[in-house]
């Protein structure tokens, strides 16, 4: 058990710099997901909390104590790869006691440790086994148990579902999940999958090109994204994004973006004549009677059924949106609607700075 | 009547096959057609080697050379052939001595090249290429071209006649070469292995001696076999830098059958089954550690 704080590190290729002055605090026995597009630094990250990647600049303490320069066997940190790193020499039994010997374990403690992550995992039946000769989600089960028999500090996960197929990896999040509630220890978990990363992060951290983006609850992230990046990347299909500049009118105010559309605008609204970015969820964008104010005139475009919702593709002018219904609710192609986001689920940015506007 | 498509199917493939056992076949006969010769000559009398037409298989056949070779001889036979300048008891230890030389050569080959080869594969540093490809470089200076200054260098440090003068050169090509093939065969093996044991708690050192090198034991194999091999069958070097039975080794013992004077055709070929043996025996022994695939399963298959 451990808490983690990363202080203004910096991790760089040669010249040419991957993480850059990145701050990050894990309080203890907390589940961490680093999530964000592929080449974002996540792993690079983890990596250097493993101590397998050399930090540049900066520090990494583990409980207050700096450890940026210990080598990744002295700092009692369990890893799980995204293709598992199974020892193919060992069985099973071997691959998860093999970091037990290093500790020079008794050999009855071992046999016991072994025998009860084995337990908890369903592979007391394939200890006798090599990895060559277990499914992928086998494979994937004795790399977590090599990792829970240490019962180390922190638990770092790299990707270590994305090579499962998609029923086992739901299955997978869910017990994922469960050790960490059972093992009641510091978790940090690395994905590009943000589904993932909302079922399973108590915070969770979005990364792009090396800076964090946003850190936060799963919800807070989801219901007040920091910037239009998060806004764009958390949540599927992606939030509809439309820039218009501000005119107010008094008390009120309206965001006009091209081919006649316009929004309610921010609440309190800033000066006029502002550029802004409207953001609303598919699922905030209503289909309305065309009498109720600011309601626009859409052609529909695609329809995409997924059983549980529908997804309805409209074009306004040169404006593509996404709206979310109910099932089965919407058949017709190519007909006109009238749509409206939800004035209270609206989300405002600047333009410039692409920041949040509250 | 058209024959139907599963019959055209199956004779097309029954004209593959054969096509194919037929080369197979040329190719069986191209590698072990000179064999094949070597020991039906060496049983047969020196009589019967120069019979016109030649014998495919010995008429009289008879074990002389070898009981003449391996000390068993009559006596008289013997003297005759001393007379003659060949000195047929030494072929047994001149056997012993290309042993010596040749195992401790793989083993010092091994333990030389196995960590360099691991700081090509896994370290960065500056020039690492430029070293490989030098070292690749300077394999392909013709062997003949450096015998006189090494023999020069030898003599000066009084190490010729010896066998460790053979080890030291002979390892001038077998590691250079041992260290190209043991880099790639580490490449090959993915660095997550050891990651996952640096993590699990082990060193550098450990890593590598107990996740790397079982996984790559048949790259080691066969880089042990190469150099045996190299070392065993060598003969410019062996011939200039050995004068007696303290160093020779079977190859050159084998030459001296064959005399500008007087050749023993015979015997060589006799030598030569001979000094097959240990490496063929050698080959059959270790060729099962020689497993491909072995890593498979280690990241998803």
């Amino acid at each position: 058990m451990a808490a983690i704080d990363i202080v203004q590190v910096c991790k760089s290729y040669g010249a040419e710099e991957v993480i850059h002055d990145l701050n990050l605090e894990i309080p203890d026995r907390e589940f961490v997901v680093l999530v964000g597009p592929s080449g974002c630094g996540k792993s690079t990250l983890l990596r250097m909390m493993a101590g397998l990647e050399e930090v540049t600049e900066g520090f990494v303490h583990f409980d207050g104590k700096d450890v940026t320069d210990v080598p990744p066997k002295n700092r009692d940190v369990a890893m799980v790869f995204q293709n598992y790193a199974l020892y193919p020499h060992m069985t099973v039994f071997q691959n998860m006691a093999f970091g037990l010997k290093a500790r020079r374990m008794a050999n009855s403690e071992i046999e016991q440790r072994v025998a009860w992550a084995a337990q908890l995992l369903g592979l007391s039946d394939f200890l006798a086994r090599h990895p060559r000769q277990l499914s992928g989600g086998q494979r994937q089960r004795v790399a977590m148990g090599r990792a829970i028999v240490r019962t180390p500090r922190v638990f770092l996960f790299d990707e270590p579902l994305s090579n499962l197929d998609a029923l086992l990896r739901v299955e997978m999040r869910t017990e994922v999940k469960a050790l960490h509630r059972r093992l009641d220890t510091t978790f940090v978990y690395v994905t590009h999958d943000q589904v993932e990363a909302m079922t399973m992060a108590d915070r969770m951290v979005v990364m792009r090109d090396g800076r964090i983006e946003q850190v936060g609850t799963p919800l807070e992230v989801y219901e007040t994204p920091g910037n239009t990046f998060v806004a764009g990347f958390i949540g599927s299909p992606s939030m509809n994004m439309v820039t218009g500049t501000v005119r107010s009118n008094g008390a009120s105010s309206v965001v006009e973006a091209g081919d006649g559309i316009a929004f309610a605008g921010p609440a309190g609204a800033g000066a006029s004549a502002e550029r802004v970015v409207v953001g609303f969820r598919p699922r905030d964008l209503k289909i309305v009677d065309r009498s109720v104010p600011n309601a626009l005139s859409a052609k529909v475009e695609f329809i995409e059924h997924t059983g549980v919702e529908t997804f309805i593709f409209v074009r306004i002018g040169e404006t593509r949106l996404c709206a979310s219904v109910e099932k089965g609710e919407w058949q017709g192609l190519g007909e006109e609607v009238w749509v409206r986001p939800d004035p209270t689920s609206t989300h405002y940015f600047d333009e410039r700075t692409r920041d949040r506007i509250p | 009547m058209k024959p139907n498509r599963k019959t055209v199917r199956r004779l097309r493939r029954i004209a593959k096959s054969a096509m194919l056992m037929s080369l197979a076949g040329v190719f069986l006969v191209y590698l072990l057609g000179p064999i094949y010769w070597m020991v039906a000559t060496s049983l047969m009398p020196e009589s019967e080697i120069f019979a016109v037409p030649p014998h495919a298989f010995p008429h009289e056949p008879t074990i002389q050379n070898y009981q003449a070779l391996l000390g068993f001889g009559e006596e008289e036979t013997r003297a005759y052939y001393n007379e003659q300048g060949m000195q047929i008891q030494h072929l047994v230890p001149s056997i012993f001595n290309s042993m010596k030389t040749a195992l401790l050569v793989s083993i010092f080959t091994l333990l030389v090249s196995a960590p360099a080869a691991y700081s090509f594969a896994r370290l960065r540093f500056r020039l690492s290429m430029a070293l490989l490809i030098s070292y690749m470089a300077l394999r392909t200076v013709p062997g003949i071209v450096l015998v006189v200054p090494i023999f020069v260098v030898l003599r000066n440090l009084g190490l010729i006649d010896t066998t460790l003068s053979l080890i030291l050169v002979y390892c001038t090509f077998t590691v250079p070469f041992s260290i190209w093939l043991l880099q790639a065969y580490f490449k090959t093996i993915p660095v997550e292995l050891e990651e996952a044991a640096w993590v699990d708690g082990w060193g550098k050192f450990s890593a590598a001696t107990r996740v790397l090198l079982p996984l790559a034991l048949p790259g080691l194999v066969a880089v042990f076999i190469l150099a045996f091999m190299a070392s065993w069958s060598e003969f410019i070097y062996a011939v200039t830098f050995t004068k007696t039975v303290n160093s020779q080794t079977v190859t050159v013992i084998s030459s001296s059958f064959v005399g500008l004077e007087n050749s023993r055709f015979d015997l060589v070929l006799a030598a030569g089954v001979l000094a097959s043996l240990p490496p063929f025996l050698f080959a059959l022994v270790v060729q099962r550690f020689i497993v491909v695939g072995f890593a498979a399963g280690a990241l998803k298959g």
